[in-house]
């Protein structure tokens, strides 16, 4: 494995890979800073340009990416109580009112040195669970995959937000998306209506763009938009603002806060966005002044941006070792590494090592440019903040339309871009969550032929599928899950439907 | 108010279900089998539009179930009945801006392949800029001027560096 890893380093410390990923990172810090604009449309513009690059060169801007995407929400959250994404949510609560008290400079140095190690932590959590997983994963046959795919689509709609009957009912709908054109093992042309561009099915790329993307624009043009008008203080920033027994009193909040970050970042459907309120509130519980948080204490800074960092390696893990993606960024990754022609999953370690190991040493590499980044240029993303969204946002929707058209040349794509954009924007409307019918749309072809290719094995019986020992498992906790998701439900309202 | 529109939305969202669900299974009678081992290709379509079925049905009772249910609702009252018109009126706006902002997708979209890239994209940028902005912000030149260089740089960019041939429409 390690010298997997130096293989991994030597491949990417070329001068072109260095530049790629440095372009990810700042692309991505720009993305993430600036609010309404997230890591996931960031990666939704990039993906068409990785068309033409190697393997290798498209992950190094996708990791990039990523990487700056998450971090880059700690500058607004800090400056203007805005977060940037939804990974910085917890970094308002405390990082703003240490600027207002004048140690905006400290809270950058807190949020961004924790960053990066909850980064690396995760990283290396990543490089020790994902290849053995993938391993016991590649003695997984058709009744295992079935089980493991149907799992992680149940606790993807009982984990994200909302009534677990929503939740279910997007996961099917994207299924049902997914079963547009070709089947499986026969390949007959299904619910084409007729129409020959359908034949194939909906392309992966215009579906994820329109859903994560074009929706959301939809959503924000409800209002006009009216440039920033709060003040931004930033006073002299010197140093990482903190002394080394500062930064040694924080290491118990740290490693707690990223495994949190890594553990929650492992379960599909939810990451930094949950990982970094999940760790807050836990430092704070376990604080000895909890009544100091929420008024400026640089614990909960480091809670929520250890936490967020760390929900990075953990969403890789399943992706890599499984080919199922955590949450939505890593299924835009799936989106990157499909154009290639690699199937991420338990075979993905033993047929394309060298890209695997290129793939945790970009994340190092992005991970350190991405602090030399924020230490260096922080003058510039703040400058960015004031760019208006009115301007940044067309050209986004057109970049969307490039990307959509680029895949196969076809304005065929453009349609149905707008399609997914405005059904996500109605499914946002009536408060359904949109994670898991991307997800459906990934996982329902892959578990429709493992059932057809297992039931093939097993002459039509459905029993195997629920007896073997590993499904057991896996049917097991994805009941647990649901009863837990629906008691809780009841408990806090009665009402299930409105929360 | 806000908590009928709600009401209003969980029962279009119920019902849209349900009819996809209905038109998905009687879609999948025209299926026809390929193979004799296993199930056949329309198994799987089968199983999920009788889940949505099942899960919207539920779905709809819930909803049906509390739509009797009182909504406290206060006395309206000389500033109550303001704020709420105003609100009204607020919602009616909100969503035609977020029409306005498909219709102008849709049409872009459309005339990329009749008028090209370059002229469709300068056309769209200048009209989405506009109905995001709010009118004391808009600076016409730097919109036009902002229009022109990004349609024009994404499409040489697209061009020469990663070989994609966006269309050039009746005037290419």
């Amino acid at each position: 494995m390690g010298a997997d890893l130096l293989q991994g380093f030597s491949a990417m410390l070329v001068p072109y890979h260095i530049l790629l990923i440095g372009l990810g990172v700042g692309l991505g810090l720009v993305f993430g800073s600036v609010p309404g604009l997230t890591a996931t449309m960031a990666i939704a513009i990039c993906l068409p340009i990785t068309f033409t690059m190697d393997p290798g060169a498209g992950m190094a801007l996708l990791m990039g990416l990523y990487i700056g995407g998450v971090s880059g929400g700690l500058i607004p959250a800090i400056l203007l109580k805005l977060p940037g994404t939804p990974s910085s949510i917890s970094t308002t609560f405390d990082g703003y009112p240490m600027a207002q008290n004048g140690e905006a400079g400290k809270a950058f140095g807190y949020a961004i040195v924790f960053s990066f190690l909850g980064g690396l932590l995760s990283i290396a959590a990543l490089i020790l669970i994902a290849p053995p997983l993938a391993n016991i994963a590649l003695r997984f046959g058709p009744m295992e995959y079935f089980a493991i795919t149907m799992f992680a689509l149940t606790l993807i709609s009982s984990l994200s937000e909302g009534s677990i009957i929503k939740g279910m009912l997007s996961a099917l709908l994207g299924m049902s998306l997914a079963m547009v054109g070709s089947a499986p093992i026969d390949a007959y042309a299904r619910f084409t209506f007729g129409v020959d561009q359908l034949n194939g099915g909906f392309n992966l790329l215009p579906a994820l763009i329109g859903l994560f993307a074009v929706s959301e624009i939809i959503r924000i043009a409800e209002n006009k938009i009216n440039p920033l008008s709060k003040k931004i203080v930033v006073d002299k920033i010197k140093g990482f603002g903190f002394t080394l027994k500062e930064f040694f009193k924080q290491s118990w909040n740290f490693l707690r806060s990223s495994i949190i970050g890594i553990s929650i970042g492992i379960l599909p459907g939810i990451g930094g966005g949950t990982a970094n309120i999940v760790a807050y509130a836990t430092a704070k519980n376990q604080s000895k002044n909890p009544e100091k948080f929420g008024k400026g204490t640089p614990d909960g800074v480091v809670a929520s941006e250890s936490a967020n960092n760390a929900a990075v390696g953990g969403a890789l893990v399943p992706l890599m070792a499984l080919g199922i993606p955590g949450d939505t960024v890593t299924a835009m990754l799936i989106g990157g590494l499909v154009i290639h022609g690699i199937q991420p999953g338990p075979l993905f370690f033993s047929q394309n090592v060298d890209i695997v190991y290129g793939i945790f040493a970009a994340l190092i590499i992005a991970n350190i440019a991405m602090i030399i980044f924020l230490f260096f240029g922080m003058r510039f993303f703040i400058k960015i903040l004031s760019i208006p969204r009115h301007v940044l946002l067309p050209i986004i929707i057109v970049l969307c339309a490039v990307g959509a058209f680029a895949e196969n040349n076809r304005v065929f794509d453009m349609g149905a871009l707008l399609f997914f954009g405005v059904l996500g924007y109605l499914l946002i409307k009536m408060k359904f969550p949109i994670t898991p019918i991307i997800l459906g749309f990934i996982l329902g072809p892959i578990a429709e032929l493992n059932l057809r290719r297992g039931l093939m094995a097993t002459q039509g019986d459905f029993l195997p599928f629920l007896t073997s020992p590993i499904p057991l498992a896996f049917w097991s906790i994805a009941v647990i899950a649901i009863v837990l998701k629906v008691r809780k439900n009841y408990k806090k309202k009665g009402d299930v439907l409105y929360d | 108010m806000e908590v009928i529109d709600t009401k209003v939305r969980e029962l279009i969202s119920a019902i849209a279900f349900l009819l996809f669900s209905i038109f998905m299974y009687v879609s999948t009678n025209n299926i026809r089998s390929m193979t004799d081992m296993g199930v056949g290709p329309d198994f799987a379509p089968k199983l999920v539009a009788i889940g949505i079925f099942i899960l919207s049905a539920i779905h709809l009772i819930k909803v049906l179930k509390d739509w009797k249910k009182p909504i406290a609702e206060k006395e309206e009252v000389g500033e109550e009945q303001v704020k709420r018109d105003y609100k009204k009126f607020h919602i009616k706006k909100k969503y035609r801006n977020a029409f306005l902002t498909i219709l102008a997708i849709a049409l872009y979209f459309f005339s990329v392949p009749i008028l090209g890239f370059l002229l469709s994209t300068i056309i769209y940028l200048l009209l989405q800029m506009f109905l995001l902005g709010e009118r004391k912000y808009w600076n016409i030149p730097v919109f036009l001027i902002l229009s022109i260089v990004v349609a024009c740089s994404v499409y040489y960019i697209f061009r020469l560096v990663f070989e994609v041939r966006l269309p050039v429409g009746i005037f290419g």
